[in-house]
């Protein structure tokens, strides 16, 4: 009783087989169920992810892209379809056919003489461990070079709790913290490697299953919309971790000694090993180190971030009063009831204005992912109302040339192929029309003092505006640090 | 402490291990065994007939303090410091202490890790009960709603981003705490539940010095019980899984020298679980009961929302809408309980206290001010048409108003400010719609 060959147990992990290295007809049944599951959410049959796949225009987009294959055989249209249960209807289809292809595997084994797949179930627990490795790092990554949460924005910090999405909470506490960020990400990172060797699989396992179940229930709460995807990770996790279950149990639980006996190939011609170890650790450079480098590079010099990277306005950035506002050159006075008058306006450090009044703007319920261009790194409003309009702008000759940030754009989050907006863009009425030939304001700007900022020209209702804006230094209660009161 | 952990009965340690022993032994009783009179003082002073969760709560939660310093930083620590110290000097002068020069170390360490479990799993089961009945991080107030993201300290940030989860995210967190803290009751499933808290401890342990929640010494304390309780079978889980060598399962069996210890351990088992089931219960009713943290005594009646300050004069001199005014009110909350907040352009004095899981009377209940930077928060109580107003940070900020009520939407207060300057505030309630209750799942046009 002391070995244990077999380990594929899934329904009865506390009974050891009556003759290690047979599998009982049930084990073989649901070993050709399973891994024809996992398979079929592995290996990407989507036309439309490889199309995108050799459509990439670096190398890096290329890595990245095939870090984050997420199968997608139905999509149901509904809102559970993309937030609740049935959002999972992908992995009931791929285990409806796994269920069939099995059977039919079954039947057509049921002469065979075959006692075991100990091979077969290595290879397959191989492809899924460097599924997970390689997915997990990719995200490790983004929380490492803390980008996936960047810090909160000037106008996010101005902006009231209540005025808040929850997925957008739920990101911007842990861009409060950006150390914490970074820990999380080594953390996945850790498990992601562990993961690509067999003595530490086990324990990257149990790490990888822990963390995405987190992960994966705050975004169901949080409606974060990536439970599906985070999920994957655990469903995968726990694959990997079945074989130990028994020996686990044997040795914990009953106190018996245990001599594992797991089955690894053995390599008996040269070429093999040396194949076998080339590949091994091709992959294992390209998608760590490899892929750790050039999101160092694709963070730090292109610049493929949530938050734009031109510099605003020198000396620019703050919280700026509305000292003065003249619509067609009547004086307004200030009221948090008015919805044309300007209440504030914050000036990012980069080339973001954003003013608030009291209005109901269409909100941005992206997810707010890394986009090439500034005027699309949509995640300082991502979530985020209370009146605010985000304008891009470009300064030239004492000008600004202003966008509207909010206009739908695809995220580029993970490699995923499907635009992950939250709202489609046909839902948008009229937006999307506009969107090819964007309407830019051009407003002067004057600045007599160094916090003074005078803005004037003509809105999009053609009214003249002149706005006088005075720097007030905002000490925000989030950066006191406790242990410095007395 | 690694070197000394696989062993069967009847193996003899090498004396710098026993040394190691000793040193582990003495300093986590001392981190443990409550020698604090206050202690038994706090258990004593329990009111068995008006009796609260948070009095069982608190009896999860101590922690010997051996020395207060400073409640942040290294200095925090100052305790184990001191606690290691004399672990040090009770590891050499042992032997003296010792009559009996043949003591079965493996018997002791035993006797320690069954100490360490329960006080590991007593802790888990203390926050998790209160999690499962979300008591210690409630859905935010209104007037959360109502402050700027960057007005909140990074502690209250944590706690109202976890207070607004679904899916009974906090609850399931909750019973996982819970679910590992049973397991550790058990010998052979307490590696497991040690797995389980070492999980979750290392995050909480990173969040506590993350966003300064102020746990960071019993949560690091929490988790070195974790790693003790796991260092006993890492060795042969190291063989199972990464060597996949022969692994030794764990074939200690403990010796008892008084006869009757089979029952004390059976009783103590009991009372254990009798304690964790009444505490539950207990916790369970007070959520259900009562509004904690947030005061029990209703509001005015119909006046809960957020107010615009449509007018707003002071010693007859009316003072119009501004964002700059440090004067002004800029809006009011009134909540569903009896506590109104109030925003207007200046910095207000900040509760910097820690939420505190301590018994607390209606008054003193002053959970939503605390770590909030963009508000006053008073206390009030209305007697006929006065509305008397105590404000939770400064007590000694008092004020009464008269209050009337012309029609449903608008509160007029007349009154005196605690500057002795006269006040004359008329308050329409505004239509709010928060994104917070909107989600993402529709297209959302909300102010």
């Amino acid at each position: 009783m002391t070995t244990l060959t077999s380990s594929l147990q899934e329904t009865t992990p506390a009974v050891a087989p009556a003759n290690p290295g047979v599998w009982t007809a049930w084990e073989k049944f649901l070993f050709r169920v399973f891994s024809i599951f996992v398979l079929l959410l592995i290996i990407p049959f989507d036309s439309v992810w490889l199309g995108k796949l050799f459509q990439v225009k670096t190398f890096f987009a290329f890595l990245n892209t095939l870090t984050g294959y997420r199968a997608n055989f139905y999509e149901v249209h509904t809102e559970s379809g993309k937030w609740g249960l049935e959002s999972y209807a992908t992995w009931a289809i791929a285990f409806g056919i796994a269920l069939i292809l099995g059977g039919v595997w079954t039947f057509f084994a049921r002469n065979s003489k075959r006692t075991q797949y100990n091979e077969l179930y290595y290879w397959v627990r191989v492809i899924v461990r460097y599924r997970i490795a390689i997915g997990i790092i990719a995200f490790g990554f983004l929380k490492f070079f803390p980008m996936q949460m960047p810090t909160p924005s000037l106008s996010n910090l101005d902006t009231n709790f209540g005025d808040y999405n929850t997925y957008k909470i739920y990101w911007q506490v842990v861009g409060v913290s950006i150390w914490y960020e970074v820990v999380l990400g080594i953390v996945e990172i850790l498990g992601g490697i562990l993961l690509l060797f067999r003595q530490t699989a086990a324990i990257g396992a149990v790490i990888i299953a822990g963390v995405l179940y987190n992960i994966a229930h705050a975004n169901i709460a949080y409606d974060g919309g990536v439970h599906v995807y985070s999920s994957l990770f655990v469903l995968f996790s726990l694959f990997v971790l079945v074989q130990y279950i028994p020996n686990l149990w044997k040795l914990l639980i009953k106190g018996e000694d245990v001599k594992p006996n797991l089955y690894y190939p053995v390599f008996n011609k040269k070429w093999k090993r040396v194949s076998y170890y080339w590949a091994k650790y091709i992959i294992i450079f390209t998608f760590t180190l490899l892929f750790g480098i050039l999101r160092y590079d694709v963070h730090y010099h292109v610049g493929q971030l949530k938050e734009p990277i031109t510099p605003g306005l020198k000396n620019a950035a703050g919280y700026y009063n509305v000292s003065e506002f003249k619509l067609n050159g009547q004086d307004v006075p200030y009221s948090p009831l008015d919805s044309v008058r300007w209440q504030s306006v914050v000036f990012e450090k980069w080339s973001t204005l954003i003013y608030k009044v009291n209005k109901a703007f269409p909100i941005s319920l992206a997810n707010g992912g890394p986009n090439p261009k500034d005027v699309d790194r949509n995640y300082e409003l991502a979530g985020i109302a209370g009146g605010r309009r985000f304008l891009f702008y470009n300064a030239k000759n004492g000008k600004l040339i202003l966008q509207d940030k909010d206009r739908p754009s695809v995220d580029e989050d993970g490699g995923s192929a499907k635009k992950t907006v939250a709202v489609k863009p046909e839902s948008k009425k009229g937006k999307g029309k506009h969107h090819k030939d964007d309407k830019k304001l051009i407003w002067a700007y004057t600045r007599s003092t160094p916090n003074r900022i005078i803005i004037s020209g003509v809105n999009e209702h053609k009214d003249s505006l002149y706005v006088v804006l005075d720097k007030v230094d905002k000490n925000y209660p989030i950066r006191i640090n406790r242990a410095n009161i007395h | 402490m690694s070197n000394a952990q696989q062993h069967t009965s009847g193996q003899s340690w090498s004396s710098i291990q026993i040394v190691w022993f000793r040193i582990v032994f003495v300093f986590l009783l001392l981190l443990t065994i409550p020698l604090d009179w206050r202690y038994y003082q706090r258990i004593f002073s329990i009111n068995l007939f008006h009796l609260h969760y948070q009095d069982l709560f608190q009896l999860t939660n101590y922690v010997p303090r051996l020395v207060h310093i400073s409640d942040w930083g290294i200095a925090s620590y100052a305790g184990w410091g001191i606690a290691l110290l004399v672990a040090i000097i009770f590891a050499f002068v042992w032997d003296t202490l010792e009559k009996d020069g043949n003591r079965d170390y493996n018997q002791l360490y035993y006797r320690l890790r069954v100490i360490v479990r329960y006080r590991l799993a007593l802790g888990l089961i203390g926050y998790g009960v209160i999690k499962l009945f979300p008591v210690q991080i409630p859905y935010p107030a209104l007037s959360d709603l109502q402050t700027a993201y960057g007005d909140f300290l990074p502690w209250k940030i944590y706690y109202l981003s976890t207070g607004v989860a679904s899916a009974h995210y906090e609850q399931t967190l909750g019973a996982i705490e819970i679910l590992a803290g049973l397991l550790l009751f058990c010998r052979r499933t307490a590696v497991v539940g040690a797995g389980i808290a070492l999980a979750l401890l290392i995050n909480i342990v990173l969040a506590n010095f993350a966003y300064q929640l102020g746990d960071h010494v019993y949560s690091l304390y929490l988790l070195l019980l974790a790693v003790f309780v796991l260092a006993y079978d890492t060795p042969r889980l190291y063989s199972l899984l990464v060597k996949e060598k022969l692994a030794i399962a764990d074939h200690f069996k403990p010796v008892f020298k008084y006869r009757n210890a089979t029952k004390w351990r059976v009783a103590l088992r009991a009372i254990f679980l009798v304690f964790v089931i009444f505490y539950a219960s207990v916790t369970y009713a007070g959520y259900h009961n009562s509004n904690w943290p947030y005061p029990d005594t209703p509001g005015l009646a119909n006046a809960y929302g957020v107010y615009n300050v449509r007018e707003f004069r002071i010693n007859k001199n009316v003072l119009p809408y501004s964002a700059t005014d440090t004067t002004r009110w800029q809006d009011v909350v009134f909540e569903k309980w009896n506590v109104l907040s109030i925003r207007a352009n200046r910095h207000f004095p900040i509760d910097f206290s820690s939420p505190s899981l301590d018994y607390q009377t209606d008054d003193q209940r002053t959970y939503e001010s605390k770590g909030n930077g963009g508000r006053a928060f008073y206390t009030y109580t209305v007697t006929d048409s006065t509305l008397k107003l105590v404000n939770n940070t400064v007590p000694s900020d008092v004020e009464e108003f008269h209050i009337s009520r012309p029609d449903k939407s608008t509160i007029v207060l007349d009154g005196i400010d605690n500057h002795a300057d006269s006040l004359h505030v008329v308050l329409d309630k505004l239509n709010k719609e928060y994104l917070l209750d909107k989600g993402r799942r529709k297209p959302v046009t909300v102010n």
